[in-house]
């Protein structure tokens, strides 16, 4: 294997941790979410070559992961309302919520925007990839990226503004 | 869940009017965590912890502390407590007025200040006059309380005021 | 030092998203280290900047090792190996079992020192508000009673 582009894939793996903790907001759903990634990674290890922007592709694997995650936890949510004879289960997301001052400020300041701007302002603000960087991992044009930076931005100035 | 939750709640309520801060009963040692929240342990994901004066020395000796400001403040420092714990929202306004309550009876603690806005409430109590003794934060925000204490001989509010500045 | 008039260009263009990564870069910097600011952006950037610190809470993914030609060795070697193996997992279990000890204590220390930290710092903000509250109320007062 290529030394380089592993040692790529043992570089990213803190970034892609943080991506999706901003995702999941909290810590053991990221954990789940980045374990899965990596092994998807990994098992796609001989194509490594071909992929242009290694962290790039690796973002965008993991937003994929927590899209599909969501979506099986929303289908067992349907699945316990079919049920009604079971109950609920507790939220352990919640109860497993770790709370970091700033981190929950960065949260909270762009909790009331649609989840790609949210991903958006994410990927510039704290991981300060290019716009055409962006739009790769989340699959949308650049002029989409500048858009919606634009709403997101103009959204903290107008709600933020001391 | 929810009913869990209420069933908790309203046995933790019970308990502290029966044996707890209704009677005044707070050493002067405890912390304000100890003395107004040691009943909470019950709830579910109820989370303490404490610093105490070898690791807060430790800390201090190795120079590990992010800012020397903070270095300054921690030498005045003996113990620190923290918990956290989650809150379902209807409940946050009658826990605050049961503290309100019990810190009024107690007579040991001065609200210091009191910031509520829609989604949050945080209060700071000191302890000690003129000296201050303790100084503890609560806040309620995001589903989650938490509460912290520093304890020492004579903390020194202005330096922790400035800390900010300093940063 | 950035000027005034630029530090105003500047988060224009960044509030328009017309900034370069570069540019950003600088005004990140720039509020950083000047706290007198108070816009917007300077609290987004310091909330941003938190997650550069934020750790994976478990043990990073490792590739499993590629697998090499499979040559036939003899018995006794074949015997050294396992038992060189088995002396290897013990002392290797041995070790990682006291690193984890160690990386766990660790751990927990430092989360209660960023803990501790924080806690200092979001009282030194609620001290400050506390001040600039009363302040205002003051300043109230006294063109209140100039109206008079």
């Amino acid at each position: 294997m290529n030394p380089t582009l592993y040692d790529k894939f043992l570089s990213s793996q803190s970034k892609l941790y943080r991506f999706a903790y901003s995702l999941t907001k909290n810590v053991s759903d990221a954990r789940d979410i980045h374990q899965d990634t990596l092994i998807k990674i990994w098992e796609m290890r001989e194509q490594w070559g071909t992929w242009e922007n290694f962290e790039a592709y690796g973002m965008r694997i993991t937003r994929n992961t927590f899209l599909n995650f969501q979506k099986a936890r929303q289908r067992r949510r349907y699945a316990e309302l079919d049920n009604l004879s079971e109950k609920p289960q507790p939220n352990e997301v919640e109860t497993h919520m770790v709370i970091d001052d700033l981190r929950y400020q960065f949260f909270r300041m762009i909790q009331r925007l649609p989840q790609l701007q949210q991903d958006i302002l994410y990927l510039r603000e704290v991981e300060e990839f290019e716009y055409r960087e962006i739009a790769k991992i989340l699959e949308i044009s650049e002029s989409q990226v500048k858009v919606y930076l634009f709403r997101g931005r103009q959204f903290i100035k107008t709600n933020f503004q001391k | 869940m929810k009913a869990h939750y209420i069933i908790l709640f309203i046995l933790s309520l019970s308990f502290n009017l029966a044996f707890g801060q209704g009677n005044n009963s707070g050493k002067a040692e405890d912390s304000f965590v100890d003395a107004y929240f040691t009943s909470y342990a019950k709830m579910p994901g109820y989370n303490a912890q404490t610093m105490g004066e070898a690791m807060i020395k430790r800390l201090s000796g190795k120079g590990s502390w992010k800012h020397p400001s903070i270095a300054r403040i921690m030498k005045q420092v003996k113990t620190y407590k923290n918990l956290s714990l989650p809150v379902s929202l209807q409940f946050t306004n009658t826990m605050i007025e049961q503290l309100d309550q019990d810190v009024r009876k107690d007579g040991r603690y001065d609200q210091y200040y009191r910031k509520v806005t829609g989604e949050s409430i945080v209060i700071i109590y000191t302890r000690g006059k003129p000296t201050i003794k303790e100084i503890a934060v609560v806040s309620v925000a995001w589903g989650h309380l938490t509460v912290s204490s520093f304890i020492g001989d004579q903390i020194d509010l202005e330096s922790v005021r400035a800390l900010s500045e300093n940063r | 030092m950035m000027e005034a008039a630029e530090l105003k260009r500047l988060l224009e263009k960044y509030y328009a998203a017309e900034t370069s990564l570069e540019e950003e870069r600088a005004l990140k910097d720039y509020l950083e280290q000047h706290s007198a600011g108070q816009d917007a952006a300077q609290s987004f950037f310091q909330a941003a900047s938190s997650f550069k610190q934020l750790d994976i809470p478990v043990q990073q993914f490792t590739a499993p090792e590629a697998r090499g030609r499979i040559r036939k060795l003899p018995v006794w070697g074949r015997t050294l190996r396992r038992v060189a193996a088995v002396a290897i997992l013990v002392l290797g279990t041995v070790a990682i079992r006291q690193s984890y000890m160690h990386y766990e204590r660790n751990k927990a220390e430092a989360l209660l020192q960023q803990n501790v930290e924080s806690d200092l710092m979001k009282i030194s903000d609620l001290l400050n508000q506390a001040d600039a509250n009363l302040n205002s109320s003051v300043e109230q007062t006294v063109i209140s009673g100039l109206n008079h």
